[in-house]
Formats: C-alpha cells, structure tokens, sequence
C-alpha cells in the first residue's frame, strides 16, 4: 500500500487503512520513487530531515527532504489539519527565489498517513556547525577569518533584506537556521515561523506569543511588545555577527520556562545578560520603553554599569573586524527598534563598502549585485560600459547601454517576455514601480 | 515573492485566457450535464455556501475571498460530478477552503468549528455530518490541487489606493469605497480572479462604481487617468463588460432551480 517507507519513521496505524478520499487526477509518482534516501541528517520537533538524491537525474545533486510529522500522536492525528508552521513554510518557500534563501524545489504529501515532505536545496553545513568547528580548535586557526565573517554576514543580510522587502519577517534566525553551502553561499533556512506582516488581519502577538529563539529575541520582544517589526529579525542578525566574532552566544540567557498557568514569563536573565554587554535600556535611548507592558520589571534588575561595554566583546579577538565592523555591530544591536539599522541599510554599511568587499564576483564580466542579482557584460574600475544585461533573480531581465555605470538607455522584460520601457513602468501597480525604480536606482549608484 | 504581484505564483500559474478557462472547464465531466450558464450558477451556489460557513465563523473578507480562489482553482482541473466511492463532496471541499484559508491568511480556526457550522448550520441539507478527519484529508488534497501555491493577491488594497487618488469629498469617497468593496466581492462568485490581475479589476470596479454614482466624479477624464497607470481605456471597458455580465448571469441565478443543478450532478456519478 506505501512506496514511502525508506522516509517512514514510524510503523502506519491501523486507522490509516480506513477508506480514503481519492484525489480525481492521476497521482504524482510517489516521492519514494522519484529520490533516493542517503540516509537522516537531522531532527527536530517538526519532524525529520533526510539527504537524498533523485533517481533519475544527477547523482551529484543532493537535496533535503524535511518530513513533517503529523501535529498529533495516533488516531488524534488524523482529526487534525496540518500545521500552521508547515502551512506558513510551504505558503512562502513556495513564492520566495533568492540566492540567499534556502530554495524549496517541490512538495510531497501523503494523505494517507497525514505526511508532508518538502524537498529543498542541500546545504552541507550551518552556522552552528561553523562555530562549533572553530571554536574547538586552537591557536591561529580558532578565530573565523576576518573576510569569512564578512562575507557570511554580508549574504544573510542581503537574504533578510530580500524577505523584508517581500514583507516577510523570518522570527527564528539563529545560527542553526543560516545554511551554507559547500561553495560558501549563505541560505537562510526554516521558515516555520516566518510569516507575511503587510496588513495584518490580527495583531502579530495573537498568532504567536513567543517568537525567536531566546538568545536571539529582541529586548522589544523580552518586553512583551505587541507589537513588532522587522527590526527583530535585525537583532537577530547582531546577535549572530557577535557570535561570529565571539565563537559564543552574546547573550547566553537562561530562559524562564513558562509555568503550570498559562502565563507567559519576564525573561529577567536574558534581558541580565543584555544589559551586562549594552549598559541597561533607558528612555533617553529608547523613548517607547516605558509604554512596554514589562517596563515595570526593569525595576527589579540589578543595574551596576551604565557604559555599555560592547567594543570590548567585540574586539575579543583583535583582528576579527575593523572598527566599521564593530560600528555595524553597535548598530543592530540597538535597545530601540526604530533606530535599529534596517537590512536595506546595513547592505550599505560602510564595514561592507571599505575593503575587502563582500558579494562581489568580479572578472570576466560578471558582477553579483547585494540583492542576489546578476549582471553580464563589461565591468571595468567597478563601473558598468557598453551593452550589458542584469538578470534579476525573478527571472526578469533588464538589458540596457551604460556609461561610466550610469543607464543610458534600457528595457525591462519580464520572465514570460512582457516588455517594459522604463516610461511604460507606469503599468506596474505604484508600489511595484517604486520597488523597480529603487531596484534600479540601486544599480545606478 | 511574496508581496510583489509580478514575481508572484498567482501571475506565473494562476491567471489564464478565457480560451484558456474554457477548455479546462470543457474538459470536466460536470460539462455533459451543465450548461455554461447552469455551471456558473452552481458556482455562484458553492460560493454563498462559503460565505455562509465564513459569516457564521465570524471570518474578515479577506479569508472569505480567499477561500473562494481555492475552491475556484481546484474545480478548474476537477470535476463538480462527484466519482463513486470518492468522498470529496464540493461542500467538503468549499468547507476545507475555508479552513486553509484561515491558516494562510494568519487567522486559525479549529477544525471543529468548521465541522460542527457544516454540521449544524444545515448547510449539507440532507447529507451527513462532515467529520474533521475528512477536512484534514481533504486538505492534502486541495494543497496538492492547488501545487502548493497558496498566497492569493486580492484588489482590495488597489482598490483604497486609486480611491485616494481621485479627488472625492470624504463623505462621496465613504459610499464610493463601500460600493466598489461590494463589487469586488461579487467578483469571487465567479472566475474573473483568474482572468484578470487584481489591480485591473481594481481599476475597472472604480469605473463601473464611478458610473452608477455619475456626480461625484463627472469631470475626471478616465481614459487619461488610467493611461497614468499605463492601463488602456479598452481593456478596462472589456473588464467592465465582465463585470456587467456578472451581474446578468446573477440576475438570473434562482437557488432553488439551482439545488436541483447540484442534485443533478450528484446523480450523475459514474
């Protein structure tokens, strides 16, 4: 009755033999016949990751096969739908294509036994995994190179900066979550948690009453904000720079587990552990602090140091990054969200402009923009000439004349061969032409 | 993208030809027992029976719109005619839509809330009661229907928007929004979500609604003013005469003569 079996973890029940719906089109070949199991890589309690191959095609492509298990144990699971987690990651994974996020390539689903599988790029390593790496070796070696670190910062950022401006908020970035491939490409990965927050039909907090892991949350969230932006998943971002530079979480909090009611608790050692490194939050620094519904918790933390104390971590390991660097570091890792640095903005850091830039592959013409696009034709002295053609990682292009990397004449095509002259941009809906014009007006620079 | 129209799956997968529509819709069985007019009053039937399940869950427009894409996109390559010994009933399905709309539009509700209204409400007439582990099937059933594509663009943000952009006293833009938001909704009783981007219909909801209320907007030169958004005049009038369509092929829907479509077609299993 079922080719899965090399992806089953456990034994079906008996209640899965029950009769079954029948879906009316011939069915897809099951997932068992199209990819080959190398065998499980991880494990999680959303289920299971298996390494696999497809049969038929390139051996030497691998892929990642996540499971879901079902919500549920038993019969209980068949009276439940499936997750919102699965739901979320499927929704989005499903329109999101950057070089920077993990790339789903399909999905299978079993009915029968309430299964889905999601088969996505593989990617050989994590961030966890790196730092765990370095920090067990010794001398020279134990540091992450200076330009390693940048460019893998510099790639997360840019794949944020893509979910933002698709507004998208990932809430789970952590070392874990950031996947790098064996030729070092940064691929965020897990969006499980992430969801759309353009318009919300309910508060974000009604959703999810506790997002990000601990040592990554933001103070805003450590306050019991209900409300909350992209500047999360910023905080996020400073944290793992940090942990980059440091070899250890910055923030190394113990979480207060929730109680037998349902409440949720004051993180009071998280927020310790902040304000051990940043000096504690104050008004002047964070005016909408006191409007937090835990400001009044503030009160109970001990409070010796004012200074904030940040450069020091930052330069534990002398050579790791610049003074830009740490610039950047200080900049994220701000108690108030509205002034933290945005992703489009750290992409414009000076730690990212000052040598040796990240994201560039320069020579024979080619030329990868910070936002994953990709442009061919002639480089030269970092600017643009002649007849060149960018193509953007939505399957458009644009193929324009430049000089001295200014545009001096150009058309937009989309993936299924509509054209656009730049006049004619006045088609797309005004929010769309603003993001084509910043787009290009980002290539102009 | 997930919030670019232009790079999205509804624009890639989602949007066909009427020639297009048409054939797909010829190829399902409900074809040898339907005609076109008799379909789309079946689906205008299935549609009110969403936005029953939807009122009675207390659901925002959104999720009931939404709901009504899927249940549009799966009977697009299925057929209404229920197979023998198949348990996907459309009520079955319009009643999981709903539920997987709620989880994609960020707004969940329990599964058993969706069965216990099917249930109660009456709204299966003389069949069974809908049990939550046929929705939770079902559900796989419409995700794989639907490829997984499940973030839908909708026109009512377009629609707030160009409003702003006509000049309209505060008390004239009131009632204009209320009548395009009512038009639009209309819109999901039939196909014209897959025929036509949510902006275009945006726009000419604007023109039929500016039409109907000729005072409030009698000296805006529209041909003009859609050429700002780079919009022919023609291809909004041809979406105007959908819309004016819609609503003959409304004026016409009687549900009772329509109850006995849906029996028709459940009689014609094979």
């Amino acid at each position: 009755m079922h080719s899965n079996s090399q992806f089953q973890t456990q034994p079906q029940s008996q209640q899965q033999q029950q009769q079954q719906l029948q879906s009316q089109p011939a069915k897809k070949v099951p997932i068992a016949q199209k990819y080959k199991s190398l065998g499980f890589i991880a494990a999680g309690t959303y289920g299971r990751v298996f390494k696999a191959v497809r049969r038929d095609g390139d051996p030497t492509i691998e892929y990642a096969i996540k499971k879901f298990k079902p919500e549920k144990e038993g019969e209980a699971s068949l009276q439940a739908g499936i997750s919102q987690s699965a739901c979320r990651e499927i929704a989005l994974c499903r329109e999101l294509s950057h070089v920077n996020v993990v790339n789903l390539e399909e999905v299978y689903v079993d009915p029968l036994d309430r299964s889905i599988y999601m088969v996505f790029e593989y990617a050989e390593h994590d961030l966890l995994q790196i730092l765990h790496h370095h920090s067990t070796l010794h001398g020279s070696s134990r540091q992450i190179p200076p330009y390693t670190i940048k460019s893998l910062l510099w790639q997360l950022v840019n794949g944020v900066a893509y979910l933002h401006a698709n507004w998208v908020l990932h809430r789970d970035l952590k070392p874990a979550n950031v996947l790098v491939t064996s030729t070092g490409v940064v691929k965020i990965g897990d969006l499980g948690l992430a969801r759309i927050f353009q318009k919300p039909l309910k508060p974000l907090y009604d959703g999810d009453k506790v997002v990000v892991t601990i040592w990554y949350r933001a103070p805003e969230l450590l306050f019991s904000s209900k409300h909350y932006t992209p500047a999360v998943d910023m905080w996020a971002v400073g944290c793992i720079f940090a942990e980059l530079l440091l070899l250890r979480p910055i923030f190394k909090g113990e979480e207060a587990k929730m109680d037998g009611k349902k409440t949720i608790p004051f993180q009071k050692d998280q927020i310790a552990k902040i304000i051990d490194v940043l000096g504690p939050p104050t008004v002047e620094k964070w005016p909408t602090l006191s409007s937090m519904p835990d400001f009044n918790q503030l009160s109970t933390l001990r409070m010796d140091k004012q200074e904030s104390n940040l450069r020091n971590y930052c330069f534990q390991y002398p050579y790791s990054t610049t003074e830009n660097g740490y610039l950047l570091l200080a900049a994220t890792l701000e108690y108030d969200p509205m002034k933290r640095l945005t992703a489009d903005d750290a992409l414009k850091h000076a730690y990212f402009v000052e040598d040796p830039t990240p994201g560039i592959v320069e020579g024979h013409g080619k030329y990868i923009f910070p936002n994953g696009n990709v442009y061919v034709g002639e480089f030269k002295d970092g600017q643009f000439h002649g007849n060149g053609t960018i193509h953007f990682t939505n399957g458009g292009r644009y193929d324009a004349s430049w000089k001295d990397g200014r545009v001096i004449d150009g058309k937009f095509t989309f993936k299924d061969g509509l054209v656009y002259e730049p006049e004619n941009w006045g088609y797309c809906t005004p929010s769309d032409r603003r993001f084509y014009h910043e787009v290009l007006n980002g290539f102009n620079q | 993208m997930a919030a670019s129209f232009w790079s999205s799956s509804q624009r890639k997968t989602w949007l066909f030809t009427q020639t297009q529509l048409d054939e797909l819709i010829r190829a399902q069985k409900e074809n040898c027992v339907l005609t076109s007019l008799e379909r789309k009053h079946v689906m205008i039937y299935y549609t009110g029976m969403i936005i029953s399940l939807a009122k009675a869950l207390k659901l925002r427009q959104q999720i009931i719109s939404t709901a009504c894409v899927f249940f549009k996109r799966y009977y697009l390559r299925h057929s209404l005619v229920p197979q023998r010994n198949n348990g996907i009933e459309p009520t079955l399905m319009l009643a999981t839509c709903v539920y997987l709309a709620c989880k994609v539009e960020e707004a969940p509700v329990h599964i058993k809330s969706v069965s216990q209204v099917m249930t109660s409400n009456q709204m299966l007439g003389s069949q069974s009661s809908i049990d939550p582990s046929k929705i939770s099937e079902c559900e796989f059933y419409l995700m794989e229907g639907l490829e997984f594509y499940m973030i839908v663009f909708h026109p009512y943000n377009a629609v707030i928007m160009y409003i702003k952009d006509l000049s309209l006293s505060k008390q004239d833009r009131t009632v204009f929004l209320q009548t395009a938001w009512m038009i639009v909704n209309d819109t999901y009783k039939t196909d014209l979500p897959m025929l036509y981007p949510p902006h275009m219909i945006a726009l000419a909801v604007i023109y039929l609604t500016a039409g109907m209320q000729e005072n409030a907007l009698k000296d805006v030169d529209f041909a003009a003013w859609f050429s700002r958004f780079n919009v022919g005049h023609n291809d909004v009038l041809i979406l105007v005469q959908h819309l004016l369509d819609m609503y003959q092929v409304m004026s016409l829907y009687v549900e009772k003569d329509v109850s006995g479509l849906v029996s028709r077609l459940r009689s014609a299993q094979v």
